[in-house]
């Protein structure tokens, strides 16, 4: 179901890969990834690419992302919807748990002081604390998007980067192909990064 | 009992309705452009902004690289980073400096593809009024998509 909400199926696109470039990805294996929150049904990938021509390659409001497990590629969606539907859940999550979890076993703790302390104690232990402990991880998690793992608007010549993509979990990633970059914005052409699966850093 | 009700509903609607835009514009001479952001929540706004005298519009978002929820940092400035996508194919990254409570008081100074420099600041609603050619500004919701495409 989530598949459908975070890719379209799209047909092949074709677009001639640009020379110079080397490129490979790897699955992250992050105990913060762990954490039961919506990132669950994602699997994050650092992608490296380094620009080795003289010029800098230049991305366009046109570049999109396709993800390929061999056979077909779907188009992911955008870092900011990504974002969104992330952070959308996340609250979600926050308001239905962790705050009615914290009102409630403070509601108990004054009502009753000591003896519903215990009780109380343990309903936010339960409720809240695990909720919000999840959030603030995954607020740092999704940050990551944009902070130090964003992909760039123009590759410099001679540098790596390192760019963060989030997957479908039941996806079996073998290719990222990152199209419409180009020197000029005239002649486009797209990237390739194959997938290093079941890589541990 | 039914006064409060009413009362409330209606702060309620008021609020709703009243939007939290933060209207941002360029400061650098030659590109003169005017928006806003809106904010979606502790975090992270969407993005509008229109180019003076063109029919160029660009979307996109901020994120603020600070901490959801902490003691400290209340309404302290700190970084952002700005994402915008155009319909003639530019893109922008901006890096701003915000307060992190209101999303206001800030200025982001950032480049394009091609390395054109770019500066914006947060200004109030009536200077925006003096620069902005339109009044009412759409944001890239789920139903209107953005032109971030990646």
């Amino acid at each position: 179901m989530l598949f459908y909400l975070c890719f379209y199926n799209v047909s092949s696109v074709y677009s001639m890969p640009i020379g110079n470039i080397s490129s490979s990805g790897k699955q992250v294996r992050n105990p913060e990834y762990s954490q039961v929150t919506v990132l669950k049904h994602y699997k994050p990938y650092v992608v490296t690419i380094t620009n080795n021509n003289s010029k800098p390659i230049l991305l366009s409001s046109n570049t999109e992302i396709f993800f390929s497990d061999g056979k077909d590629e779907v188009k992911s969606l955008s870092r900011r919807d990504i974002y969104r539907k992330t952070r959308k859940r996340d609250m979600g999550r926050y308001y239905s748990f962790a705050i009615p979890g914290a009102i409630i076993s403070g509601a108990i703790t004054g009502f009753t002081f000591f003896l519903g302390a215990p009780v109380a104690a343990a309903i936010y232990v339960g409720m809240s604390l695990p909720t919000d402990k999840a959030v603030r991880n995954n607020v740092k998690i999704s940050q990551n998007l944009f902070k130090n793992m964003d992909l760039p608007i123009r590759l410099e010549p001679n540098k790596s980067y390192n760019i963060l993509f989030y997957v479908d979990k039941n996806y079996n990633l073998k290719n990222i192909k990152i199209t419409n970059v180009s020197f000029d914005l005239k002649n486009m052409y797209s990237i390739n990064i194959p997938i290093i699966n079941e890589a541990k850093l | 009992m039914k006064n409060l009700f009413f009362t409330i509903t209606l702060l309620f609607i008021m609020i709703s309705v009243c939007g939290c835009n933060k209207y941002i514009v360029s400061t650098t001479p030659e590109n003169i452009y005017y928006g806003a952001f809106n904010r979606r929540d502790m975090i992270h706004a969407d993005v509008k902004v229109y180019k003076l005298n063109s029919n160029q519009e660009c979307d996109g978002l901020v994120v603020l690289n600070a901490p959801s929820r902490s003691i400290t940092l209340k309404n302290d400035r700190v970084d952002a980073v700005m994402k915008l996508a155009c319909n003639d194919g530019t893109l922008l990254d901006l890096d701003w400096e915000l307060r992190k409570g209101s999303f206001s008081s800030g200025s982001g100074v950032g480049i394009d593809q091609f390395n054109n420099k770019y500066e914006f600041k947060t200004v109030s609603k009536d200077v925006y009024k003096k620069i902005a050619e339109k009044n009412k500004i759409t944001f890239p919701n789920d139903k209107n998509k953005s032109y971030l495409k990646y």
